[in-house]
């Protein structure tokens, strides 16, 4: 489901949307207001921190989601 | 001749230890989920947060965060370089969070209690009676003679049967599934989030004039 996070425009508090698995990915949003020419991304230094956090937190969540399933 | 006598329905379920067969599933649900709610947090912990310092409290772990805007000029054309700012933003905010935990339960239990009792009672006989005989006899009175024979023959049968039936059947199946999903996070989580958020400040480290 992209796009299902959302953080404050610095700029002019609007809302940013933004998908994480892009964004650790080095991809770049736009603040969602048309007359706010402002866009964020996740700078080179902490991309490979962020990345993995994500990951590590994606797979141990989905660890967890298996190991509960019952039949 | 008196059959078993028969279970009534009622009878037959009262037996069933129905608060183990829906209160075992429920109970390890909840457990599940407690597990599942002390797993996260583990990890957010570890991977989100510094160490504890000595008070116990612990710092989120930030990330740079990079702010480009579009600079227009005074004649509507946008220039080439964006204004780059840089800001930081806790390594939280961005992790797509979700609560886990058990979001159904259900226990199917089916059970099938079949009685049936007949009794058959055949009874016959037959009786054949031929008894076989042979005499014979004679009389004489003066100048005449009589002489009588004849035969008797008897046999006898009898046949009797008495069958009953008697049948039980009790099935049960027993289905427990549990599915455990993604809730939305607790108002409580959000707000803390919200926090980290709506403190972002960002700081200028590069700017053209327009
Ligand atoms: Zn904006």
């Amino acid at each position: 489901m992209p796009y299902q996070q959302q953080i404050p425009c610095p700029h002019c508090q609007s809302v940013i949307l933004f998908d994480a698995k892009l964004f650790v990915s080095g991809m770049r949003f736009r603040c969602s207001n048309p007359d706010c020419n402002t866009s964020i991304s996740i700078s080179p230094t902490s991309l490979n921190q962020a990345k993995d956090v994500f990951e590590n937190y994606e797979s141990q969540k989905q660890t967890i989601l298996q190991k509960s399933h019952s039949n | 001749m008196p059959g078993p006598a028969l279970l009534s329905m009622a009878q037959q379920f009262s037996g069933l230890p129905m608060k183990s067969l829906i209160g075992g599933p429920l109970k390890a649900a909840a457990e599940a989920n407690a597990l599942m709610a002390h797993t996260q947090t583990e990890f957010l912990l570890n991977t989100c947060f510094q160490p504890p310092a000595q008070d116990g409290t612990r710092s989120p772990i930030m990330i740079d965060m990079i702010i480009e805007r579009a600079i227009i000029n005074a004649d509507g054309t946008p220039q080439e370089k964006p204004a780059q700012t840089k800001m930081n933003l806790p390594l939280l905010t961005i992790l797509p969070l979700n609560s886990l935990a058990v979001d159904d339960v259900s226990v199917d239990f089916e059970m099938e209690v079949k009685s049936s009792f007949s009794n058959e009672k055949e009874n016959s006989s037959s009786t054949e009676v031929g008894a076989e005989a042979k005499f014979s006899a004679s009389a004489g009175i003066g100048p005449f003679s009589v002489e009588i024979s004849g035969s008797v023959k008897s046999t006898s049968k009898t046949a009797s049967s008495d069958k009953s039936h008697y049948e039980k059947s009790n099935s049960a199946k027993y289905n427990v599934h549990v599915h455990a999903g993604q809730l939305p996070l607790p108002q409580g989580v959000t707000t803390i989030i919200d926090a980290y958020s709506q403190a972002i400040q960002p700081i200028q480290i590069e700017a053209e004039k327009s």
